[in-house]
């Protein structure tokens, strides 16, 4: 891990509005509310060892840098 | 009386290696056996360096082939450094980065040709004029003029290091006016935000400004940040990377730590006595359409 680089892959995709994320190649998680969208998020992202970003639409993705 | 040369070249030679081998909290090595092998290779060069002008002046002129042999042996050192530290910095939670390990690796080599000539200075000046005190004086001389010659420009030197606060807007991470990164989780922003430190890094003049730009010389500023004040990041929270981003307009670096002792004396501090490493030094303004390009 490269602390100032970035190279980055999507290893999941954890969002609330399921209509504006489309399956493609990555895994996609919905959640049904604010809430449940973070507890998925902060578990994936621990186990998965990547940071979460927010496309600020309701959208999270997890990136493995 | 060349016997004395000899003995006095080792001495000051293996003096020197020694005086060298003080390691703080960011030089390797730390631990006893990389001290007994530095000193073993050390006494070896001190060795080499002290018999030289004495051979020489028997005329004997095969001594020179041994210096050659010897100095193969010191790139085998900067090998060794080299891949050794490679090793460990795949399990660092913070890395050195290539560039400050090549740095090192390069320093290592570089001590082993200096105890070199410490005892060969002092062994010839012994040997030339047939007393022990001037062979003393030249070789401690040699001795300083080494430790200064060597002593490297530090980042304090080429930029002003400053504390920056640290806010969102929005998802995305400011230090000051400088972007630095999008963080999802809320749990991370405040935790970010209760403990994070943030420093702006303004470069004196252009050549800093490309030593600033060089990946590798921010990855040494992380590590070294990383080294002193410790991480609160582990494996699986990514978010809590320490992070150097620059503003491409001004070439100014901010940086951001989230260290396990908020303290921000100690950061600057830090921050301004990380080594400027050889591989990220900026020399635009050494050239005629640089220093054009900077008025």
């Amino acid at each position: 891990m490269q602390a100032t680089e970035l190279r980055g892959w999507i290893v999941a995709v954890v969002t609330d509005q399921p209509d504006r994320v489309l399956p493609g190649g990555c895994p996609v998680f919905v959640g049904r509310n604010a809430s449940e969208r973070e507890r998925i998020a902060t578990v994936l992202g621990k186990v998965l060892r990547a940071a979460t970003h927010d496309l600020g639409d309701g959208t999270w993705v997890l990136i493995r840098h | 009386m060349s016997d004395s040369a000899i003995g006095l070249g080792i001495l000051l030679g293996a003096v020197a290696r020694l005086y060298m081998l003080r390691s703080d909290y960011r030089r390797y090595p730390s631990y006893p056996h990389g001290y007994v092998i530095h000193l073993a290779l050390g006494l070896v060069a001190a060795a080499v360096g002290a018999v030289a002008p004495v051979a020489l002046m028997a005329r004997e002129y095969v001594a020179v082939t041994f210096l050659t042999l010897v100095a193969q042996q010191f790139r085998e050192i900067r090998r060794m450094e080299r891949e050794s530290l490679q090793r460990l910095d795949e399990w660092e939670l913070v890395r050195r980065g290539p560039d400050y390990i090549e740095g090192i690796a390069r320093v290592f080599e570089a001590r082993n040709y200096l105890v070199m000539m410490v005892a060969l200075i002092t062994s010839w000046t012994t040997a030339a004029t047939g007393r022990r005190w001037p062979g003393l004086v030249a070789g401690a001389a040699a001795m300083l003029l080494a430790a200064v010659l060597t002593e490297g420009q530090r980042l304090g030197k080429i930029c002003r290091v400053q504390p920056a606060s640290l806010h969102f807007r929005g998802p995305d991470l400011y230090v000051g006016d400088i972007r630095l990164m999008n963080v999802g989780l809320p749990r991370m922003r405040e935790e970010i935000l209760r403990w994070g430190l943030g420093l702006i890094l303004e470069p004196v003049d252009q050549n800093a400004v490309d030593s600033l730009a060089n990946v590798g010389q921010r990855q040494a500023l992380l590590h070294d940040l990383t080294a002193v004040l410790g991480t609160r990041r582990d494996l699986d929270v990514a978010e809590l990377a320490p992070l150097a981003r620059r503003d491409g307009a001004t070439g100014r670096v901010g940086v951001v730590i989230v260290p396990a002792e908020p303290d921000l004396e100690a950061a600057l501090e830090a921050a301004r006595r990380v080594p400027l490493l050889e591989a990220s030094r900026g020399r635009a303004l050494k050239s005629q359409a640089g220093r054009r390009a900077a008025d």
